[in-house]
């Protein structure tokens, strides 16, 4: 099993990340998988950890991450490593989601740097894996030592009934 | 190999034996990948119980397979075998592997789930990887889950 702890950031207090949801966005024109795995790995990422996974999103759905130390929401958040299973309550920071046009207050454990994940490799979600419960797992960037699940967020809340 | 080298006989025929557990198994030789004596499981969220986890290879997630669901003890540190059908691939977590046999089941061959059996006396049961993919796509969570 990999060990994930040394690639994660531990932003100071104070230290926020103020993300604006207008990034240039390319359109390309979708003509084989292996461009479809180019576009993926060419995007920009927020890296986090929840529930002791490590798991991508793609940053056109966090509008805000904000850093240890800053007052989250906490009865309005959503855990995320509960969602995915973990008995322990241990979100640390918390991210402003947008999912289906709302906005979604989500705690996680820890985050990482922005990266566009270049180096790692795209690999789709295996077909026999797939279950309605697992739809906003989209695949997964392998960048040598983890897999990291990469997350939708507008696939986790509606089936949440949020 | 009954009177035929592995080379001579169709591939269809043509059966890998492996030991899971105590069961004496075997499996076509033409959906068979690779046998890999070294991985490096990765947990991931959502995983159904029918699998363990994956593996990276070959530029693909491979998922292995849970054998305890399947109510076989198998341990882990063996060989895992990569299974293909169509364009999907699973692992399986073997103790070893054997020869290569000719078997030929015929209609009247005994079943059991996705087990076929190919030698009744020496009880040798090949793994029918239609139904085995077929299987392990249903969800087998129990209600409670």
């Amino acid at each position: 099993m990999s060990s994930q702890p040394s690639h994660f950031y531990d932003a100071g207090p104070g230290d926020s990340l103020f993300l604006t949801s207008v990034f240039k966005r390319i359109s390309i024109t979708l003509k084989s998988p292996l461009e479809e795995k180019g576009r993926k790995q060419e995007e920009h990422y927020l890296v986090f950890e929840a529930g002791g996974y490590p798991l991508a999103a793609r940053l056109s759905q966090i509008q805000k991450v904000y850093a240890q130390g800053e007052t989250a929401p906490e009865e309005k958040a959503m855990d995320l490593g509960e969602i995915i299973g973990s008995k322990q309550k241990t979100g640390r920071y918390y991210l402003e989601v947008l999912a289906k046009g709302k906005t979604v207050p989500v705690l996680v454990d820890r985050i990482e740097p922005i990266k566009d994940l270049q180096l790692a490799v795209w690999l789709d979600f295996p077909g026999p894996m797939r279950r309605p419960g697992n739809k906003m797992i989209k695949g997964f960037f392998f960048d040598g030592s983890r897999m990291i699940s990469l997350i939708d967020f507008s696939q986790v809340f509606p089936a949440r009934g949020k | 190999m009954t009177g035929q080298l592995a080379d001579q006989v169709s591939p269809a025929r043509r059966w890998l034996r492996f030991s899971l557990g105590e069961k004496k198994s075997a499996l076509r030789l033409d959906c068979l990948v690779r046998v890999l004596d070294q991985i490096e499981l990765f947990l991931l969220p959502f995983l159904p119980r029918e699998f363990k986890g994956v593996i990276y290879f070959n530029e693909q997630a491979v998922p292995i397979v849970n054998w305890e669901i399947f109510g076989i003890k198998s341990s882990s540190g063996g060989l895992v075998m990569i299974l293909e059908q169509g364009k999907d691939w699973i692992g399986m977590e073997v103790k070893d592997t054997g020869k290569v046999e000719e078997y030929r089941p015929g209609p009247g061959a005994k079943e059991n789930g996705f087990w076929i059996e190919l030698d009744a006396e020496k009880g040798i049961w090949g793994l029918d990887e239609g139904k085995f993919f077929k299987t392990l796509r249903q969800d087998h969570s129990r209600p409670e889950d």
